[in-house]
């Protein structure tokens, strides 16, 4: 789902700044560097991301031809997670529990065994099952500053942002109500008079029976007290 | 207060923006003149309010036309307002649909006009003109109610028209006048002050 086709579900992005002279080439080799690197068993970590080509999750070798369609830069963002089946992991942790009491003669396992025990099940199992893998559309308009990412998951944009920010240089602000006032031809003093200002209440009182007059504002502060 | 704290405090500008389209939508039958033309806007279904004041307190309404319903002018009594809502943009040359995230400003679901290219490149950027098209235009929308909001009439008209529009009472023909006058002008005198990229939505 994305940028070419599907479902048009997507965050916007403001990137801060402009691309350095002769950006093109260069960003090739920024997304290069920064190209998914594929998970391991033996890695601690359960997750990892990083670009590849767009709409082709397992295309890595990213290049000028792949990434750009003037005046866009594409790429995917590939994030890659391993889910080991939680019935299969605790039904063979009571299975391997039970071996290591009958071996050591005890009745109850510490908790660092448990979970030293936890990690090895983790890591024999990762061997077993393939992790999850997915691809989501980035699509970058050059001439505008504007990044469209295909998802609206609060952890996986912020991991995007800290990526595209790493890889690129540039930094990301994300679409907000003030983040497009930024943007629409206010002056400072606008910017200032709206980045204070408070709730409009239309109603008086949270039963709503509002008057003619009923009309007060609320602090930010206050919102949710009241 | 740096750029981070301004955009957190101010995402109730986005419920705001909402009920302030949806109450337009009904005041002036939808009708809205942006700098690319004329445009008729209307709130669809699934719609979505939330206690501003209790964030726990919300309602979710579908079926058709739901901001036409009395539970959703009684949610708008009780300080709820539309924090997603699909809506439905029509202009001369095309239609575009898309449910809106108050909070972030986030599309979800929309649906633009088909893409008439056989070529996969062209098609793709012909979908991504229709997104600039309809983010240009959201952008716009957003731009004239923030200026209307900056402006005195805001507190003096708007917030009055709105309360009595919540209660289903009429709106007084001076007072009518008043917004068609601010709608006008876009905001004018805002922009005026500002450093001012015109683009407001008259009326129509």
């Amino acid at each position: 789902m994305g940028a070419r086709r599907g479902t048009l579900s997507f965050s916007r992005f403001f990137v801060q700044g402009t691309p350095p002279k002769g950006f093109r080439n260069k960003y090739v080799e920024a997304a290069r560097l920064r190209a998914f690197v594929p998970l391991r068993p033996e890695d601690e970590a359960d997750q990892a991301s990083g670009w590849c080509v767009i709409e082709k999750v397992f295309d890595l070798e990213l290049d000028h031809e792949k990434m750009y369609r003037e005046p866009y830069l594409l790429l995917g963002f590939r994030v890659d997670r391993w889910r080991v089946p939680t019935s299969l992991l605790n039904a063979r942790m009571a299975e391997e529990e039970e071996k290591l009491l009958a071996r050591t003669g005890r009745e109850k396992l510490s908790r660092k065994e448990k979970s030293e025990l936890k990690q090895r099940l983790v890591a024999r199992l990762r061997t077993k099952v393939l992790p999850v893998s997915k691809s989501i559309d980035v699509c970058w308009d050059l001439e505008a500053g504007v990044v469209r990412f295909w998802s609206h998951a609060r952890r996986v944009k912020d991991d995007f942002a800290a990526l595209f920010e790493k890889t690129f240089r540039l930094e990301l602000v994300e679409d907000s109500p003030y983040a497009v006032a930024l943007r629409a031809g206010l002056s400072d003093a606008q910017l200032e008079v709206l980045g204070a200002s408070e709730l409009t209440l239309f109603s008086r009182g949270s039963g709503g029976e509002g008057s003619g007059d009923g009309i007060r504002r609320l602090a930010a502060g206050e919102r949710g007290g009241a | 207060m740096d750029l981070i704290e301004r955009i957190e405090t101010t995402r109730f500008l986005g419920a705001e923006f909402l009920v302030w389209l949806w109450f337009c939508s009904e005041t002036f039958d939808g009708k809205f003149v942006l700098d690319a033309g004329p445009l008729e806007l209307w709130l669809d279904s699934p719609l979505s309010l939330e206690s501003q004041l209790q964030p726990g307190e919300r309602i979710a309404l579908r079926g058709i036309h739901p901001s036409a319903t009395a539970e959703a002018k009684e949610a708008l009594r009780q300080n709820k307002l539309p924090t997603r809502a699909r809506l439905v943009l029509r202009t001369e040359s095309h239609e575009f649909a898309l449910v809106l995230d108050a909070a972030t400003l986030g599309v979800s679901g929309a649906s633009v006009p088909a893409v008439l290219s056989r070529d996969s490149d062209e098609a793709f950027l012909e979908r991504m003109t229709l997104l600039d098209t309809l983010h240009r235009t959201l952008d716009e929308l957003f731009a004239s109610f923030v200026r209307l909001r900056l402006d005195v009439g805001w507190e003096k008209r708007w917030v009055p028209a709105m309360a009595s529009w919540m209660r289903e009472e009429p709106i007084g023909a001076a007072l009518l006048r008043g917004l068609t006058a601010d709608r006008a002008s876009g905001g004018e005198s805002q922009k005026r002050k500002g450093a001012g990229r015109p683009s407001g939505a008259r009326p129509a």
